[in-house]
This record gives C-alpha cells, structure tokens and sequence, in this order.
C-alpha cells in the first residue's frame, strides 16, 4: 500500500482524480480517500497537523513492511538556489521548531532535483539566519510527518516530495496554482513511487498452513514448555529453509511416535521426545 | 522482486554525508573530488545518519551512502572474547571504518551496526598519534580489518597503505588485515613486512556464492594469495568461520587442496580455525533481518550469551579441518578458538 500525507485538498486532487480515489464516508476527524493499493489523508497545514494526520492514517491502516508513506505537497523558495515549478526529493528536513534535523533514506534511483528543507510551524514571509545555510526550500509538514511516520515505517519506507510553487516573500500562489504545479509532475511521481512500492520490503518467511499444523500438533501432544516452543520453532524454521518444506519431517516423527491417537504424552516423556527428535534434524 | 530492486536501487555511495568539521580536512576533500557527481549533505555528526532508529540494515546495504567524519572517541579498543588473539597479550583493534561493501549473510556488522550505510573516519593521523603513544608503554597487536574490509576500499581509500607505513616505523607494533578481497592491484603497491600480516579468509567456493555476496569468488581469491605469497607478504590462512553444511567435510577438504595447488606451506605464517559463534544479541537480529537465511537460523546453542555449533559438534569441525592442515603445519602453527579457552 502506498500511503499519501498531503496537507490541502487542492495538492491531493490530482491523486484522488487519477487514480480513483474514493472517501472512505466512516472517518470523520479528517478526509481520507483509498483506492486499491493506496490510501490518502488530507492532513491539514502545518507540523502538528501532518504528525496528527500521518499518526490518524497510521494507526486507522497499521502499514506493514512493504508499505511506503509519501508526504507529497508544494513548497516555498527561500533563494534563486532553487526554482519554482520544480520537483524536489528531500534529502534533510530541518524541523524549525526543535531545530532537529532528520535525513531520510534515499535508496533507489529518482528523476527529481534534490534538495534540504526547513519546516516551518507558521508561514514565512522572509529567510533568515535561523534557517541553516544548505536549504533553500521551506515548507510547514515535512518534520512533522517524518517524526509521526517513524512509528509506523522504517526510514527507508518514507518518502517527501516538494515542488517549488512560489519564492518566499514574493507573490502567493492563487487558487488553483498548487493543483496545476502538481498535475504537472503526476505521471513522474506516480511512476517513480509505484515502482519503489513494488521494491520495497523484505524477503518473505513463513511456515505453510500445513507446516504450521503440523507445528502446533506437536507442541500440543509433546506439551513442551515455553523454551521448548520456541526450541522447535527453530529447528522447524531451520528444515524449512533447509529442504524447503519441514512437514514431511514432522509427519514421519509423529507418524513413529505419536501415531495413537488415545495415548496420552506425559511432560516428562513429551521432553524426552522432543530431545529426540532434535537430535534427528540436526 | 530482487531483479526489480536491483535495477530500482541507486549506485553504491550515490549520496555521501559529510560531517561539518570533517569539510575542510585534506583527505575528505580528496575523496569528494574522486565523486564529482555525488549527492553531498552536510551533517552535524555521522550519528544523526548511522545511529538514527528505525533503519534496515539490508534495504541500506542494496545502495550504501558513504558517510564522512572525524572519529572523537576511542581509537583503539580491546580485542573481542570471540576473536583470536594469536597468542598476543596486548591485543587491540581499531576501526577507521565502519561497515563493509560485502554482505555476507552471517556477518556480525548486521547485528552491532544499526546502518548499512558506511563511514570513513578521515582523521586517521589521529589513530596513529593515539597508537604511537600505547607503542611507547608496551607492543601491540592490533587487527585493523575487523568491521569492515580496508583491502577492498583501497583504490579510494588508500588505509592499508598507511597503516603499513605506520608497521614500518614502530618494530614493537604487529598489524594483522584481515580480508576477503582479491584486489591484486592494492597488493602489489604494499612492501612486505614481517610485522604486517595479510590474513585472507577462505570459504569453500559453494559457500561463498551462497553465503558472502558480493565477494571475490574462492580463484579469484586464491590468485591473490598466490601473488601475495609471492611478493612476500606474512599470510595467515583464516578458515574462520568454518561454515557447517550437510556436506561440509567434503567442502573443506576440496578447499584447502586447492589452496596447496597455489601456495607452499612454507609461505605460510600461520592459520586461524574457527567455527561459526556470534553474540546472542547480534544473532537476534540478524535473524529479524534475513527471515530466509538458512545459515542464521541454525539452531545454533547458547553457550555463556554465545551462540555457536555446540562443543561436540564444533570439535568435530575444528579437528577435521586441523587434521587437513596438520601434514602442512606444526601444531604451534595452527590457532583453534574454542570458547572453553576463552573463558578462562
């Protein structure tokens, strides 16, 4: 799932347009739009809007290890470093509140400019010396998202996304600006994350149903104690990336030693048992 | 998946931070002019990147950055338990870098770093003033290769030069590097020293390709001891870890023959042999991070916080291993870690 923070309904409307984005009508403390593989909050402006957002659509849609959160919207330009109408992939995020700086992970190939940013909690009508002297972009969400999503994802899993829409002290944009500046980098952005979803996440592990049955039968009748559990759940897991399929392991054991159905398997011969068997896997 | 990822991933130090006060120090500017077209970000200190919570070691180490700082700390510390001392009372080791371009899955770096991404201390001046002052009260051994591989980063670097250059000047220091790399080129612009030991890892060839990605095939290896042997180099054969593998016996056995079609005896200081062990800890995580690795998923037994094969089993690999070896070497020759010994 790709997960979206975007602070004002006009940055998110080419997302929800294009990609065919429905409300989801049962949340009410903010607009949340989905659509198979995505999902998209409208967080609101400012740091403490975007950690509350990013924490809502966290905790709402528990993300897993193959999830990516991108905080996507538009930004301002503190100089004539950076250029207006231009997609930047952060690469630092000063928080100017606490003044802490946070780096994302930047690990995959990316056709946008690269750029630090100074997230700021009220709107800034002009630069300064508080802004440290790498950036040139500034914006009022990043830091709050990236404090937020670290609950939910591993830094590798976050993405933020500005495009320049105007230059800090000079004209605002008007209304309809921050739609068009977005719809411009769609195809690019949409691509770009799309593939990064389908890369992200690590290699999958887990028993079979039947494996896990198998598991469970036998530290039932074997009645093994908490260590022992987790004993065998090792050595299974050992067979299973060993041979690449434990049960037939477990089936011949329990097919020799538990075959009757009626016996019951004291504590002391299930351990007996279970030292056996561990000395036929390894 | 794999295939997606690698063509997704960005290059090897596509992104290098540079730690503010290490910016105008002679060697990062050196390495920064060597990558015109990086991406280059200011940091206040190399934590804020390698120490940050919530990274993935693996996802990093697919397209490491390359971090630049000054090391503040200790320079030198204290040879670990699980390390083999080779008989050496004042046994150090230091590290002017952190991480490893290669990825073998039981690496010990993916338990004890919380990033894949690597750091380059520049200031190894400072290393060696530290060094130069414990040279004075009493020698020492110190393995400067543990937490990564300064061979294989010597075409940008350029450390094991340096270090060698230190060995030269200081008879009561003994430096062992420690590699797995093949990198012919490095080797032939170091001089032999007796008191700079070369010391390469080896692997049966199934086991490297399975195991230690990334690293120089077992003949590519070989080629390189073979050149070292012949330029003189102090070698130390290192068949540690000794990998256990339902068919390890005959993997051993076919590896150290055709270690003595490359090489004599005779140009050979001496061996380490060891099985695998790792930290209870280190192992843990390992664990979380390569769900499917079949190594780390051993049922490895703990033994005083260390996990490791168990004693009858690790004796039987250490003893067949050291009977290959005993018709090319003495006893005193052959360094076994055993962890009864090291809890002495």
């Amino acid at each position: 799932m790709i997960y979206m923070v975007v602070a004002l309904y006009e940055e998110a409307a080419p997302f929800i347009s294009k990609l065919g984005m429905k409300r989801d009508q049962n949340i009410r403390p903010f607009q949340v739009f989905s659509c198979s593989g995505a999902v998209l909050i409208i967080s609101g402006c400012g740091p403490v809007a975007a950690a509350i957002g990013t924490t809502y659509l966290g905790g709402c849609f528990p993300p897993g290890p193959d999830d990516v959160l991108l905080n996507v919207g538009t930004c301002g330009v503190l100089d004539d470093r950076g250029e207006v109408g231009t997609a930047y992939l952060l690469n630092k995020i000063h928080n100017g509140c606490s003044h802490h700086t946070f780096y994302p992970d930047l690990l995959f190939k990316n056709p946008f400019a690269e750029a630090g940013i100074y997230t700021s909690a009220v709107p800034l009508e002009v630069s300064g010396e508080f802004i440290p002297a790498d950036i040139w972009l500034v914006d009022m969400e990043a830091a709050g998202v990236f404090q937020a999503g670290l609950t939910f994802f591993q830094v590798h899993q976050m993405h933020f996304l500005k495009l320049a829409s105007d230059i800090v002290g000079g004209s605002r944009p008007v209304r309809g600006d921050l739609g068009r500046i977005v719809e411009a980098h769609y195809d690019n952005i949409i691509t770009w994350i799309g593939g990064i979803h389908e890369a992200t996440g690590d290699e999958a592990a887990a028993f079979s149903p039947m494996e896990s049955d198998l598991l469970q039968f036998f530290i039932d009748r074997l009645k093994l104690s908490v260590t022992m559990t987790h004993q065998a759940r090792q050595l299974l897991w050992y067979e299973h990336l060993r041979s690449g399929d434990a049960a037939p392991i477990l089936q011949e054991f329990i097919g020799n030693e538990l075959s009757d159905d009626n016996r019951t398997v004291s504590r002391r011969e299930g351990k007996s048992l279970f030292e056996k068997f561990k000395k036929q896997l390894i | 998946m794999k295939n997606l990822r690698s063509s997704l991933s960005e290059s090897v130090f596509s992104h290098i931070y540079v730690e503010k006060k290490a910016l105008h120090h002679e060697e990062t500017k050196r390495i920064l002019a060597r990558f015109s077209n990086r991406q280059i970000i200011w940091i206040d200190h190399y934590k804020d990147i390698f120490n940050r919570r919530q990274q993935s070691f693996q996802q990093q180490k697919q397209a490491p950055a390359l971090i630049l700082a000054l090391q503040e700390g200790e320079f030198l510390y204290p040879g670990a338990p699980v390390c083999q001392d080779f008989d050496n009372h004042y046994f150090h080791y230091t590290s002017t870098v952190m991480n490893c371009i290669y990825d073998c899955e039981y690496c010990y770096l993916q338990g004890m770093y919380p990033s894949g991404h690597i750091v380059v201390f520049v200031n190894i001046e400072d290393y060696f003033q530290r060094l130069a002052e414990m040279l004075r009260i009493h020698p020492v051994y110190l393995c400067i290769s543990y937490d990564t591989d300064l061979l294989a980063l010597e075409g940008l670097l350029g450390h094991v030069g340096k270090w060698q250059a230190f060995a030269a000047a200081h008879e009561n220091l003994v430096i062992e590097l420690r590699t797995k790399c093949a990198n012919v080129t490095a080797l032939t612009g170091l001089t032999p020293l007796n008191n700079f030991i070369l010391a390469f890892t080896l692997s049966p060839d199934e086991a490297i390709q399975r195991f230690e990605h990334r690293t120089p095939s077992l003949a590519k290896r070989l080629s390189a001891l073979h050149q070292a042997a012949a330029l003189g180099h102090p070698l130390r054969l290192c068949f540690d870890p000794l990998l256990w593998e339902p068919d390890w016996q005959e993997a051993y056995r076919v590896l150290i023959a055709k270690v003595f079609t490359v090489l004599s005896p005779t140009q050979v200081k001496d061996v380490s042999i060891g099985v695998f062990r790792i930290s209870k800890d280190y192992l843990k995580a390992m664990r979380k991070a390569r769900p499917a690795s079949v190594i780390l998923h051993y049922p490895y037994e703990n033994d005083k916080g260390y996990y490791h094969y168990g004693n009858q089993r690790s004796a039987v690999m250490t003893n067949y291993v050291k009977q290959l070896l005993l018709p090319h070497f003495t006893e005193e020759q052959l360094f076994i870690w055993a962890e009864q010994e090291n809890n002495e």
